[in-house]
């Protein structure tokens, strides 16, 4: 049996069994968190090219399937990212039962999934920008359910990975057949610049960065937020993949130059722009683009472990992600405007929530986000410090904007009106915030799954 | 003379506001996509762009089709007819110059598929700028990739690729409909009606 096929037939099934179910969405969600995290499980876990026996059954689990003469891979470079993904999709789902996301959130999130998990499995490699432009016109059926009006910022999505996709594919067949190294520089610059525009749009860099902001502005927040994380999350393991895999460009010191400098743009671009936003939404997903920011500096620094710490942050910024979006979502529907004052005296806890998720994204001492700043800040790239300050004051600027939307969100509603809400969903928020808290006090607790992802990226490790 | 079919077909359907229209026009230019695609593949291959090219025009036909007519929307980034006709004008000059040499590097390719590609793009891009309606970004995502298909077959002639690229055609007009059928895209003033 092949392990890849049984996956992506399970998620079909899945998908399938969600949408049918749509009309009980607490049903369709619930189907598909428990879906995902036995996929989850199965793809981090289970016995590849190993005989075993289940329930007295002989088994064999084969590593490969191969469609139309194309090889699709589970192995251990990519099992634990596609085991991320899955895990990642579990738990924005279940919580997706409190947050209420949309009828269509479970099944398209599932095929989502699937589509990205085909972008890390597919051998040659490159052919993941075609699986990513699939899970963006997924993402526009996530952005868009049918209860709801248009969004314009899944559009610009669908466009922005129509021209990754394209860039990727060139530059796959410039290296398969025109032979680029280190000593080919002229054709190496123009790689380099064609995989500068692919990733730069599957990284969400400024200026590709701006769909971002506009789905800010009128998609649900949660899904948005899931969406954000799994499209981001791909594209790194994709970056990774690259660099992992090509000995050329990983010996190229402008690649991880050009990793610190983006990096630090990115940190300080976000940070500024989250701190102007009127909009709760938009603000996070500045923060957002910061957060993405100190990932690729950390990337581009040179110091020894980044590459653990980075697959640990990502496994936070879910969970940051996840919290903020539940309590993000009950506090909108407390209150329809981006403005959200006084939604925090209705319901104390989802504010909370959503403001510590807030935090963990800002970097604030005592949240998820906090290690890696922290990693970096102690032991700062190049003589100048200037990384080290950059990081310090965009995780100063996001948190002080986190602390202005808190005092918004606390003050009395202007038009008087305070509904209060009874204590559904406390539990879950309370969880988020002790969930979150804990990762920030505790990071070792997120550092199971890095050991298996690091397994992935022999070649980017000293 | 299929590079001529494409220039005309893609300075149309950057012009023209008509939804029904345009399909027709797409199911042309996915026509003469094929046969550019065939200087460089087998025709029988070639020809699942063309399928994949038609059941991407059916779904979107019957979208509009189903679509009920209602009140025109802004879409807040539209540009009059004269505007469109010169931008496409000086578009598919742009295009004409370009395709005077072999700008994409890849060896044994045909002048008439260099133009042809140079034009879907071009044009592509063009849809791409002038409309933020779903209908019409869509369509330049077809055009656009078109343009990249007909060089894309040369140098990874790929049954799996070509699937997947087929899967992208029809994925997008999928995602068309869907917008158009829910009403969750804005609509031209003009293509009411």
């Amino acid at each position: 049996m092949s392990a890849p096929a049984l996956i992506f037939d399970l998620t079909a099934i899945l998908a399938i069994g969600s949408l049918m179910l749509r009309r009980r969405p607490w049903a369709s969600l619930a189907l598909a968190a428990v879906g995902s995290l036995l996929i989850g499980i199965f793809a981090l876990r289970a016995p590849i090219e190993i005989p075993h026996e289940l329930l007295g059954v002989s088994l064999e689990f084969e590593g490969g399937w191969r469609i139309l003469g194309r090889l699709i891979a589970l192995s251990d470079r990519n099992r634990a990212p596609v085991a991320f993904l899955y895990l990642t999709g579990a738990l924005f789902f279940a919580a997706g039962m409190f947050a209420r996301p949309g009828r269509t959130f479970a099944p398209v999130g599932l095929l989502t999934l699937g589509l990205l998990g085909g972008s890390l499995t597919i051998e040659p490699f490159l052919y993941a920008a075609i699986f990513l432009e699939l899970a963006a016109m997924a993402a526009i059926l996530v952005l868009n359910p049918p209860e709801t009006g248009s969004d314009p910022g899944s559009l610009q999505l669908l466009v922005l990975y129509t021209l990754a996709m394209i860039a990727i594919l060139f530059t796959g067949w410039l290296l398969d057949n025109v032979g680029i190294t280190s000593v080919t520089p002229e054709l190496a610059s123009k790689v380099m610049s064609l995989l500068a525009l692919g990733f730069a749009i599957l990284m969400f860099i400024p200026p590709f960065h701006f769909w971002l902001g506009r789905a800010a502005e009128t998609a649900n927040p949660y899904s948005l937020a899931f969406l954000a994380v799994v499209l981001q999350s791909a594209g790194l393991f994709f970056l990774l993949r690259f660099l992992d895999s090509l000995e050329w460009l990983r010996s190229e010191p402008r690649v991880f130059g050009a990793g610190l400098t983006v990096g630090l743009l990115m940190a300080g671009f976000g940070s500024l722009a989250s701190a102007a936003q009127t909009n709760y939404s938009k603000m996070i997903a500045y923060a957002l683009v910061a957060d993405f920011g100190v990932t690729l500096f950390a990337i581009g620094s040179s110091l020894a472990g980044a590459l653990q710490i980075v697959l640990f942050h990502l496994g936070i910024r879910v969970v940051s992600l996840a919290v903020w979006g539940l309590g993000a979502t009950a506090l909108r529907r407390i209150r329809g405007d981006a403005q959200l004052i006084g939604a925090g005296r209705a319901n104390p806890l989802a504010a909370c929530a959503s403001l510590i998720g807030a935090l963990g994204l800002a970097g604030f001492p005592v949240t998820g986000g906090f290690p890696i700043r922290w990693a970096l800040l102690r032991e700062p790239t190049g003589s100048t410090n200037v990384g080290a300050t950059i990081v310090l004051a965009s995780m100063v600027l996001v948190s002080i904007s986190v602390g202005r939307w808190a005092t918004r969100i606390f003050s009395p509603a202007q038009d008087g009106e305070e509904r209060s809400v009874a204590g559904t969903n406390r539990w879950i928020f309370l969880a988020g915030i002790l969930v979150c808290l804990l990762l920030g006090a505790f990071p070792q607790l997120g550092l199971p799954w890095v050991g298996p992802a690091l397994r992935g990226f022999a070649n980017l490790q000293p | 003379m299929t590079a001529l079919i494409v220039s005309v077909t893609g300075l149309l359907l950057t012009v023209f506001t008509g939804r029904v229209a345009r399909i027709g026009l797409l199911g042309i230019q996915y026509a003469a996509v094929a046969w550019l695609t065939g200087l460089s593949l087998p025709l029988q291959v070639a020809a699942v762009k063309l399928v994949a090219g038609m059941i991407a025009c059916g779904i979107l036909a019957v979208s509009e089709s189903k679509q009920e007519r209602r009140p025109a929307q802004l879409a807040g980034r539209e540009f009059g007819t004269i505007f469109r006709l010169f931008a496409a004008g000086l578009g598919l000059v742009a295009a004409f110059g370009l395709s005077q040499r072999n700008w994409f590097e890849v060896p044994d390719i045909s002048q008439e598929a260099i133009l042809g590609s140079t034009v879907l793009l071009t044009t592509g891009l063009l849809q791409l700028g002038l409309s933020g309606s779903a209908f019409r970004v869509c369509l330049g995502l077809m055009t656009l990739l078109s343009g990249f298909e007909v060089v894309y077959s040369l140098i990874e002639p790929s049954l799996a690729v070509l699937a997947l690229i087929a899967s992208i055609h029809i994925g997008l007009a999928l995602v068309a409909s869907y917008l158009i059928l829910v009403s969750a895209a804005p609509v031209d003033l003009q293509e009411v009606g």
